[in-house]
């Protein structure tokens, strides 16, 4: 048996717990804590990380982690990182800044980015219009990064298995480059 | 967990087009099929007959099926005869419709066309559908040439059927048109009128094929299936590990031994 892993890491309250949630076969394992930081309105906030897990065939796992979503907390992201098969970004439209946000993401997964593949999923978009898609798209391409950016409400959970969709287009595509 | 269905990526999307019917009657069928379009086995794209430069299935009445072949030079992969006498039979419903038998249809021809379809392209030929899909592709896209999205798309690009499948397979290697195809699954002329569309917005770039792609990343992927492996992974892992090393050591593809597909197997999706 193997393991294998995707990350979900983002802004806190935008809903890294509730993707894991939407698509684990198991009750999603979570190291919620009474938030004290009075900059974010949620009461519980993940200080550890999320845990969920689907089953494949011959009993290999693949691991879905949610990491912190706090900057405090990015040594957890490069130890998470190691072996991991991709990345889905969660951004929350109703921060202040949530290219500022994006960007923190970036630097901090650049190696994971760079040598597998992301998807950038950015919620509350109905009530929160600004930044639209097109400045995030815009955004990406300044830093140099391209991967699918769309809307999602991650409560839905065929819309989370859209976002793993994406992200196994990409590693296909890429696990085909390797064969030319 | 259940399969859970991502609406927009899982079905194959074809087309149809609608031929002799009265205004009524095609408004009705056009609601039918958008009804039945939850749930049928293939998502249903409509297409004005002056657009169609290949049809999936036609909807015809019984003088318009052949005429429809004889005024556009297009031949629809299947037909479906709506109208005239008789009980309902594969290939002819009667009116008044039945939405379970339209359904039922719909499942069957559908089927058919993408059957067709696959086979046209692994041919690399095949019937008019072939024929008419080359020309176009050259008008296009130049020949043997690849395409790279520059960034991603703004969501109005994206609003169509399977088109975030397309930019996403666009976002993740250097392909021809033809490719683009071949991995999206999608009716040509879908993916035709996204390539264009982009092409003039200026969102991708055309170039000479190129090996140099991103084999660094690749092979870190492929590095990372065998690294993830438990320390108790056993036999398995072991000789999955010396298969991998073997492929590398023989310059030979390295895959991640069908990772990527039993994930999708997983979670109810269907392969690229």
């Amino acid at each position: 048996m193997s393991d294998h892993k995707i990350l979900f890491s983002g802004t806190t309250g935008a809903g890294k717990t509730t993707a894991i949630a939407a698509v684990s076969e198991v009750p999603p394992l979570s190291t919620d804590v009474r938030n004290t930081d009075t900059g974010l309105t949620k009461e519980m906030t993940t200080v550890g990380l999320d845990y969920g897990e689907l089953t494949l065939d011959r009993g290999d796992k693949l691991r879905l982690y949610g990491t912190p979503g706090q900057k405090r907390f990015d040594f957890m992201w490069k130890i998470l990182s190691k072996g991991a098969l991709g990345l889905v970004i969660l951004i929350d439209n109703r921060q202040p800044d949530p290219l500022a946000d994006l960007d923190m993401y970036l630097q901090g997964f650049a190696q994971l980015i760079e040598e597998t593949a992301c998807v950038i999923a950015v919620g509350r978009t109905e009530t929160h219009p600004k930044p639209d898609l097109e400045q995030f798209s815009d955004h990406l391409a300044s830093r140099g990064i391209l991967c699918p950016v769309i809307a999602a409400d991650v409560r839905d959970a065929p819309q989370v298995v859209q976002l793993l969709e994406l992200l196994l287009l990409q590693l296909e595509m890429k696990t085909e480059n390797e064969a030319l | 967990m259940n399969a859970l269905h991502p609406p927009e990526l899982e079905r194959p999307t074809l087309t149809y087009c609608l031929a002799g019917l009265q205004p009524r009657a095609e408004l009705l069928t056009k609601s039918y099929m958008r009804l039945l379009g939850h749930l049928t086995l293939h998502k249903w794209v409509y297409q004005p007959v002056e657009a169609a430069a290949q049809v999936g299935l036609l909807l015809a009445t019984p003088d318009a099926k052949n005429s429809f072949i004889a005024n556009t030079g297009v031949t629809p992969v299947a037909v479906l005869v709506l109208g005239g006498t008789g009980e309902n039979s594969h290939g002819h419903l009667s009116w008044p419709l039945s939405p379970g038998a339209l359904e039922k249809e719909l499942n069957l021809l559908g089927s058919l066309v993408e059957l067709k379809t696959a086979q046209a392209h692994a041919a690399g030929g095949g019937p008019s559908l072939a024929n008419t899909t080359k020309n176009r592709t050259i008008a296009v896209v130049a020949a043997g040439q690849q395409l790279h999205l520059k960034q991603w798309p703004p969501s109005r690009f994206l609003s169509g059927a399977g088109r975030l499948r397309l930019a996403t397979l666009l976002t993740a290697k250097h392909m021809t048109l033809e490719e683009l195809v071949g991995h999206a699954r999608l009716p040509q002329q879908l993916c035709e009128t996204f390539v264009k569309e982009l092409l003039q917005a200026g969102l991708l770039v055309q170039s000479a094929r190129s090996a140099a792609l991103t084999k660094p990343a690749i092979r870190a992927i492929s590095d990372r299936s065998d690294t993830s492996k438990t320390s108790d992974s056993g036999g398995t892992a072991s000789a999955e590990s010396q298969h991998a090393q073997w492929l590398r050591a023989t310059n030979l593809p390295i895959t991640p031994l069908s990772l990527l597909a039993r994930i999708r197997l997983r979670l109810g999706i269907g392969s690229s």
